[in-house]
């Protein structure tokens, strides 16, 4: 299985590759990727040298172009796409259909991944997509269970991608538009859910509160651990019970269930957080590594070791995991 | 966890802003010198402050055309928060920003948008490698 990991800089996508990533994914400093994050992202001379350094070890890189053009702008898009294959991609991670029609017909020879953005969660779905655009792979949303991921695998030739850790999203993937109601900038076409602009963090002694654009989204107490300020991790007053609405801040982490998604030929592991730092990159993926490595030596005596799962944790959103939708009772 | 003296935390509450400022700017415009720091030119006149909350010690500082400059008057735009180890290890990189936000251990008043552009010029920049040989010491 392949480790895909994040990277928000060429010192991000060093450490990526030290720690033992098979892939590294990053993206332009602009709002066709799904992370443009001021400062963050990476210049044509810092992919030109990622990509040679990658390629020297034999290891991939990936280019999320993966947010929807805005009106009247979409060649800004299809420029992406021609500066990743210039730039030596190793495939394009894209979501909108306009845009992989154009990757298609423009650079045949380019492999094409399907975005999370893209919002495939069933066979019909990706099996379009290959049909009309020869995708290769599909990253899957975090909704699906573990046994949905397995009946999907078994019923398609397209890779087959899974997020094994990092920060979750309200898995409205592509079409969520909550950060654009309370900022008018949206994730799908602005490559930035609460952008920074809007933020604020208010300190009254040892209570913080998360503003976005005005709106009070979050009080954190004394000592409380803190998320990112989205609105879907946000708590709100419903009907006199304060407490979160739609999700709490919290992580993914696969590790636990590795020599399972092994076994039923997951493709690709893929780690969230280009916004983090080389850090967060390096002390990820070193467990990823360890703990797949060990899944697929020897899947009948794997566990996740105590060591493992409490390194990630120390790097969770709100300092704590979950395995999410793969271990769903519930459909 | 690196706690500081005794001394300098009974004293650090104490002492003016200004007069850690300059010596702290000096030092700034010392690492620029030596290609250490590179700051982006979206910094260019914007006005920080940096409080040790374990030492109860403020600096404000400024980037200017001509460097960094302490900061004597105005208010600042952006100010950062953290212990002295948590400083520390984010200056050598051994620490991730956004963990320490989450355990709330660092502290963020003002511009986000600017935060958002420090960190990640700090993320983005290589240490210099006798910071490096400091870390692999510790």
């Amino acid at each position: 299985m392949e480790l895909v990991a994040p990277a928000g800089s060429l010192a991000a996508l060093k450490a990526a590759l030290k720690s033992g990533a098979d892939a590294v994914y990053l993206g332009l400093k602009n709002a066709t990727n799904a992370r443009n994050f001021a400062g963050l992202n990476f210049s044509e001379a810092d992919i030109r040298a990622g990509v040679e350094l990658a390629h020297s070890q034999n290891k991939k890189v990936l280019f999320a172009i993966n947010t929807f053009p805005q009106a009247g702008r979409s060649a800004e898009w299809r420029a992406a796409v021609d500066a990743a294959a210039t730039l030596g991609a190793d495939a394009v991670i894209l979501a909108d259909p306009g845009l992989l029609a154009y990757a298609r017909d423009r650079h045949p020879e380019l492999r094409l991944h399907l975005s999370v953005q893209g919002s495939a969660t069933h066979v019909d779905a990706i099996e379009l997509m290959r049909e009309q655009f020869n995708i290769q792979r599909a990253v899957l949303p975090r909704v699906l269970t573990i046994t949905e991921i397995e009946k999907l695998i078994r019923q398609t030739t397209v890779e087959i991608e899974v997020f094994g850790f990092g920060s979750l999203c309200v898995m409205a993937e592509g079409r969520c538009l909550l950060s654009s109601f309370a900022t008018g900038d949206s994730p799908n076409n602005k490559g930035v859910c609460s952008p920074a602009h809007a933020v604020r963090w208010e300190e009254r002694g040892e209570i913080m509160d998360a503003r976005l654009n005005g709106i009070l989204i979050d009080r954190y107490a004394a000592g409380e651990s803190a998320s990112y300020p989205t609105l879907c991790k946000g708590r709100f007053d419903v009907e006199g019970d304060i407490d979160y609405v739609l999700e709490e801040p919290t992580s993914l982490n696969a590790v636990p269930m590795l020599p399972r998604l092994v076994e039923m030929g997951v493709a690709a592991l893929k780690v969230e957080g280009r916004q983090r730092s080389p850090r967060y990159v390096e002390e990820v993926i070193k467990v990823l590594r360890t703990a797949l490595d060990a899944a697929e030596a020897n899947p009948q005596r794997y566990t996740a070791k105590p060591e493992w799962l409490g390194a990630l944790a120390r790097h969770a959103e709100g300092t704590q995991v979950t395995q999410g939708a793969l271990e769903r009772s519930w459909k | 966890m690196m706690k500081p003296p005794a001394l300098l935390r009974r004293i650090g509450p104490h002492i003016p802003t200004p007069l850690p400022s300059l010596p702290f700017a000096l030092g700034l415009e010392l690492a620029r010198h030596r290609k250490w720091l590179q700051p982006p030119d979206e910094l260019l006149d914007r006005r920080f402050a940096l409080h040790v909350t374990d030492l109860g010690l403020r600096v404000r500082f400024t980037y200017t055309a001509q460097g960094f400059r302490p900061l004597l008057g105005g208010k600042e735009e952006l100010e950062l928060s953290a212990g002295t180890a948590d400083f520390l290890a984010l200056l050598r990189g051994t620490a991730d920003a956004d963990t320490l936000f989450f355990q709330r251990k660092l502290g963020i008043r003002g511009d986000t948008e600017l935060g958002l552009i420090v960190k990640n010029w700090l993320d983005a920049s290589e240490r210099p490698a006798w910071l490096q040989r400091l870390v692999a010491q510790d």
